[in-house]
């Protein structure tokens, strides 16, 4: 099933194909010239960052392209060209025959209608026979397909649900009338890592089951690997590798593949640094001459910014669009010998003064019957020197504590201590806030409001600078700007024109302004591409050395931890489960939960398989 | 661990019926309470009004005598709460007193003036409410086209323009101008009636209808660009049941409160549009009232405009419910 | 074998999204400038707005009398030039008060939150749908009181959605990242909102205030109209429009000119205050 070799088994296939869209007034290309086969059973991914056109070309295939973008192209489905059909016949086929699966649970499902009603939506409208009665029985059988037992959730609002248990309804719902191929856009993206395992397996044992193609739109390469049979790694709207997995992951011959493996941290071992690829993806309409990644690539010559490289044969079914494939495939190498931190560097905790004492913290939400606990008994410290990792799923009280800790709320019974002053005391002078703020600082998760939009780059730094203590260093903005690797001139613009990881950095610098001790940094690299995660992360570890600062790393993803911490507190539900060595914990975990985050990771699955075949259904 | 079977990790008790009866309750209840704060403020602003009541109804030339007179015939001597005692007892009753300009009991001269004014305005709210829904959904599906920009000037102008102005300004056009239409009084009876009814409506209807047909644009567009009408279309579901079960269900309850806003709205409107049109409709009673100091008069007519928006946005609120079930919660005693 | 594939889901055209300022949110700027050329020039035209000719009475549009006369024979040109200052005066009072005190109240309730909010919510919801002109009518009906009475109720009854829209506002950007890091580097709270937090809802705002304005026009005319609030003979165009419309046979333009001109102000007024809106909308969304 991995190979595919004739035309003649492929359910789909893609030959052509290029988008067209209209940027600031000019139409402009998105997607050029990308083709792709699914043979019937087949699972392929398509993997790149974002601005690659991954989920424009997957839409073109469901004729879902937004208004004002338009594709050409051949679209052949089941031997039929889609190109040929009315736009009736199209739309009969989705659903019928093409199913689509979309990244947020949250918002993919109508709100106002019960989740039964949705997963026969489709099949009552073609069948006007089916009663309500025969349609409450059916949908019941399609939840048991996707392995929700519980009957009641047909009649079931959305909101009831969690995000996991609602991207299950959405695929009942999408694979309703058992169509042949389903096109899955970052299905797991916005959930929880033991959810987002379960609904991969989910996707497998369907895929086996019904004999269902599957097409995975994804940016984690992982992901990718541990599903699909073949790979198609996007880059700027072109393929530019493609190829069965086990090539692809193992022997990866374009330098952008080579490039997103090695910029993803791993989770088994720590390295010394991640792999630096400088710049970002160029966006549509700018395009540069020649290979598109050329600018970005370590092995470009003259000869790759002259003419685009076509599309060639390295291996059988394996293809690379690199004029160098051939003489750098030596050097494309993964991760040979990773350079292991030895635990010399770790910092000694005992002997140092804690930054941050947390003892028997408790914070709740609202009051009375409907009082909800965010936190419970946290006991937590953080040392001088020290970085140490906040690990926990969505709703496991990570955010609420790290909020705790830089004072913006107050907990509700408990001490949490921060520079030897205690926040869970009533009223604070204007010299323990000034204590508090000098010793803990955050950086936020999402890079698009971290920054005032109405403040250009020097002011919010300024604005910032202004707030340090008299008695300590003040730096200027263009001091903080170098310490985070961003030219002085930024200090001119404004938060529109900066990309993710440069706002990233900016808000690194802002924090930086008050010489904190201690960052808080809450999911700061989760919303970035990997490449650009990887240089926010070496910039982390940068300023730990030349400043000595301190990190409080909250994050869901356990490779960031490996990294980036020395120790670690596992939370669920408020409660810290484990904490201990970050190696530790993470090679040797004791506790339950622990051990399901840990078994869940994507870059597992692959080496111990994502479904347990023995209790496969039948 | 594979995961054959899941259960769901909330089993909230749904939007059962109880909790919703408790909170029906509590909202009439807070519904009388502003109905009675509003009934005090009435009863006491005339008072308020300068010479006291008895200057109101005796005029500006009547004597001292003569005011005494009639501070005993109005029991205006009594404390102020038995007089607002009396005023609610029978109020209950549906007895407001004489109209002292009219010469006839409140409740006569009001359900006469009722007889005009609310054809006029159930004709304009429902002919807003249809136009104004499709014009919404059907500019919203084609936005930027040529019918959008179309339907976006009428909207600007339609709710921004003074009623009274655009009132005469059709008036001028199909009554005098064209002579198409009666532009003065309400006519004879029957089909008379009607003829005299279509401007005043019509200008109504204009009003109302832009504000509608905005509201129903933004919120279409919307919802058109949610990820669930991307799904739906994905799954094949067939354009006409989008429109209905995603579309127009999800835009609902923007609608609803829409309609009512623009209900209460046309309280004012109507004052307004009867002047122009010369109708003996509430708007125009309520200023022959004013204008004659009739005491009784304004306090009904206030009242009943009290009631009547408490109870529109009761009945809002209550539609709202039933039609997102997200609202439910909370509201009837159930937390997620 | 090339096909083109187009959506034949929804919405079938994008928005279109241009740059600058649409003309037509420039010509209701231009006209917004209009009224305030006749209150500095109050002389404007050849004819007198008060001296009462018998014998001019009703003319119509003439070189002597550019809009024609009333039935008292004043002119009508020289007194909507009179009466754009009253025009003008009222809407910009309650409009500036209306948004001013709106966003104090807002930026209380929204960032501090607290009882404040409870007390600021409680008093929007219980005036947010009472419709304002009805108890403007009634109240300067019966206190008579007179146009400031008048501008004083609708401003107070204007207050509730203007709170709300802004309070929203204030509430959704005081949740952001941007402002809790002020709040962590110890940004005085007086500071975030003036620093952060009114720059960036200043739009809004802006906004607020013309469709304020417009509403001003609206109410304050009709109130005129309906005879209340300003005297009889007074240069005021809701009252012109309400005194020139008997005689609408003889001369058009005495009715006609007042009604177009509230019309066009208060219409100008709402599509630049609309433009304002949306443009926020937009760049929230575009974040």
């Amino acid at each position: 099933m991995t190979s595919l070799d004739t035309t003649e088994s492929a359910v789909l296939d893609v030959a052509a194909l290029s988008i067209r869209g209209r940027r600031a007034g000019a139409e402009v290309g998105i997607v050029d010239n990308v083709a792709l086969r699914v043979a019937s059973g087949e699972a392929i991914a398509v993997v790149g960052e974002s601005g690659s056109g991954k989920s424009l070309t997957v839409r073109a295939l469901l004729d879902l392209l937004p208004p004002g973008v338009t594709a050409a192209g051949s679209i052949r489905f089941d031997h039929r060209s889609l190109g040929k059909l009315t736009a009736r016949e199209r739309h009969r086929l989705r659903g019928c025959q093409l199913a689509f699966v979309m990244q947020d649970p949250f918002t993919m499902l109508n709100p106002l209608q019960r989740c039964g009603e949705q997963i026969m939506a489709a099949l009552r409208a073609r069948d006007r026979r089916l009663t309500r009665k025969l349609c409450r029985a059916q949908a019941v059988a399609r939840l048991e397909e996707v392995g929700i037992s519980d009957p009641a959730v047909a009649d079931r609002y959305p909101f009831e649900l969690s995000g996991g248990m609602r991207q299950r309804v959405a695929i009942a719902a999408a694979i309703a009338e058992r169509p042949r191929v389903l096109v899955a856009d970052e299905p797991t993206t916005a959930l929880d890592v033991t959810t987002q395992r379960e609904i991969l397996s989910l996707l497998d044992r369907l895929r086996r089951d019904h004999g269902l193609s599957l097409v995975l739109i994804t940016h984690d390469l992982d992901v990718a690997f541990s599903v699909c049979d073949r790979v198609y790694v996007m880059y700027a709207g072109t393929v530019v590798e493609s190829g069965p997995t086990a090539a692809v992951a193992d022997r990866p011959r374009h330098p952008y593949t080579f490039s997103l493996i090695q910029a993803k941290p791993p989770l088994d071992v720590r390295v010394d640094r991640l792999l630096n690829l400088p710049g970002g993806v160029p966006s549509p309409g700018n395009w540069p001459e020649g290979c598109r990644f050329a600018p970005r690539c370590r092995w470009a010559t003259d000869e790759c910014t002259h003419e685009h490289p076509a599309l060639n044969d390295v291996a059988p079914a394996h293809q690379v669009r690199c004029v160098r494939a051939g003489e750098i495939e030596h050097e494309l190498v993964p991760r040979a010998a990773p350079t292991v931190i030895g635990s010399d560097r770790l910092a000694r905790a005992d002997e140092t003064e804690a930054l941050v004492h947390v003892r028997a913290a408790r914070k709740t939400f609202g009051t009375g019957r409907r009082a909800k606990v965010a936190v419970e008994s946290a006991d937590i410290d953080v040392f001088a020197g020290e970085s140490v990792g906040l690990v926990g799923e969505s709703g496991s009280g990570k955010t609420t504590l790290a909020r705790m800790i830089v004072g913006l709320t107050r907990p509700t019974s408990g001490e949490v201590r921060v520079g030897g002053v205690d926040l869970g005391q009533g009223k604070l002078s204007r010299a323990d806030w000034s204590m508090v703020r000098s010793t803990a600082q955050m950086a936020f998760q999402d890079p698009y409001s971290t920054l005032n939009l109405r403040l250009s780059v020097g002011d919010t730094l300024n604005e910032a600078i202004r707030l340090a203590p008299k008695d300590t260093v003040r730096r200027d903005p263009a001091e903080l700007l170098d310490l985070v690797g961003l030219p002085t001139s930024y200090q001119q613009r404004r938060p529109t024109q900066l990309s993710g990881g440069e706002r990233q950095r900016v808000a690194i610098a802002r924090a930086l302004a008050r010489n904190p001790r201690l960052i808080v940094c809450d999911e700061i690299v989760s919303a970035l591409d990997v490449s650009v995660q990887a240089h926010v992360l070496n910039l982390l570890a940068d300023l730990r050395r030349d400043l000595g600062l301190s990190y409080l790393f909250i994050t869901h993803d356990l490779a960031v931890v490996r990294q980036v911490t020395e120790r670690v507190y596992v939370l669920m539900d408020g409660r810290i489960v484990e904490q201990g060595s970050t190696p530790a914990v993470l090679d040797d975990p004791r506790d339950s939960y622990t051990k399901q985050l840990i078994r869940s990771v994507p870059a597992h699955h692959r080496r111990d398989g994502l479904v347990d075949r023995s209790r496969r259904t039948p | 661990m594979t995961t054959t079977t899941v259960v769901p990790r909330r089993h909230p008790k749904g939007a059962g019926l109880a909790p919703l009866a408790g909170y029906l309750a509590r909202r009439l209840l807070s519904a009388a309470v502003v109905v009675a704060i509003v009934s005090m403020l009435v009863f006491a602003f005339v008072h308020a009004a300068p010479g006291g009541p008895e200057r109101s109804i005796g005029g500006r030339f009547a004597t001292a005598e003569q005011l005494v007179a009639i501070r005993e015939q109005y029991r205006l001597n009594d404390p102020l709460w038995t007089q607002y005692g009396q005023f609610v007892s029978s109020a209950l009753g549906l007895d407001f007193g004489t109209s002292y300009s009219m010469r006839e009991p409140v409740t006569d001269s009001i359900s006469r003036a009722a007889s005009t004014t609310v054809p006029l305005v159930l004709f304009g709210w429902l002919a807003a409410l249809l136009i104004g829904t499709a014009l919404g959904v059907v500019s919203a599906r084609h936005a930027g086209g040529a019918f959008d920009r179309g339907v976006l000037g009428f909207t600007v102008v339609g709710a921004s323009a003074p009623i009274f102005a655009t009132a005469i300004l059709l008036s001028y056009v199909f009554g005098v101008a064209l002579g198409w239409l009666p532009t003065l009084g309400e006519g004879d009876g029957g089909m008379d009636r009607i003829r005299h009814l279509v401007l005043p409506g019509v200008t109504l209807a204009i009003a109302a209808m832009a504000a509608i047909t905005k509201v129903t644009k933004v919120r279409v567009g919307q919802v058109l660009e949610a990820d669930h009408i991307t799904f739906a279309t994905a799954r094949g579901l067939p354009p006409r049941g989008v429109l209905v079960s995603e579309v127009l269900r999800n835009s609902g309850v923007q609608l609803v409160t829409q309609a009512g806003a623009v209900l209460v709205a046309m309280l004012s409107a109507v004052i307004l549009v009867e002047e122009v049109f010369d109708l003996d409709g509430l708007g125009s009673l309520l200023i022959q009232a004013i204008t004659a100091r009739d005491i009784p008069l304004i306090q009904a007519i206030t009242l009943f405009t009290c009631i009547f928006i408490v109870a529109v946005n009761l009945v809002v609120d209550l539609v709202c419910m039933a039609i997102d079930p997200r609202l439910r919660i909370g509201r009837g005693g159930v937390t997620r | 074998m090339s096909t083109s594939l187009t959506l034949t889901g929804w919405r079938t055209r994008r928005p279109r999204r241009r740059p600058g300022i649409p003309v037509g949110v420039l010509i209701a700027a231009v006209l917004l400038l209009v009224p305030i050329v006749c209150v500095l020039f109050p002389s404007l035209g050849p004819g007198n707005a008060t001296r009462i000719v018998a014998s001019d009475a009703l003319l119509t549009p003439s070189a002597e009398h550019w809009l024609g006369t009333d039935s008292l024979g004043r002119d009508v040109f020289a007194r909507m030039v009179h009466g754009a200052s009253s025009a003008l005066l009222g809407p910009l009072l309650l409009a500036s008060v209306t948004v001013a005190i709106s966003t104090v109240l807002a930026l209380i309730a929204g960032y501090y939150r607290g009882w404040a909010d409870g007390v600021i919510s409680r008093f929007v919801d219980v005036l947010y749908s009472v419709p304002p002109l009805v108890v403007a009518v009634v109240l300067v009906g019966v206190l008579g009181g007179g146009f400031w009475l008048g501008v004083a109720v609708l401003t107070v009854f204007n207050l509730p959605h203007n709170v709300r829209v802004l309070r929203a506002a204030v509430e959704e950007q005081a949740q952001l990242p941007y402002i809790e890091a002020a709040k962590t580097l110890g940004t005085k709270s007086i500071r975030i909102l003036w620093r952060h937090l009114v720059p960036v809802i200043s739009p809004l705002i802006v906004a607020s205030f013309f469709l304020r304005f417009t509403y001003g026009i609206v109410d304050l005319s009709a109130l005129s109209f309906l005879g209340l609030g300003v005297p009889p003979g007074s240069t005021d165009w809701g009252r012109m429009l309400a005194e020139n419309r008997v005689t609408m046979l003889q001369n058009f333009w005495a009715t006609a000119a007042p009604g177009l001109a509230l019309i066009v102000m208060a219409v100008s007024a709402n599509i630049v205050g609309d433009w304002l809106y949306n443009r926020y909308e937009a760049a929230g969304r575009a974040r």
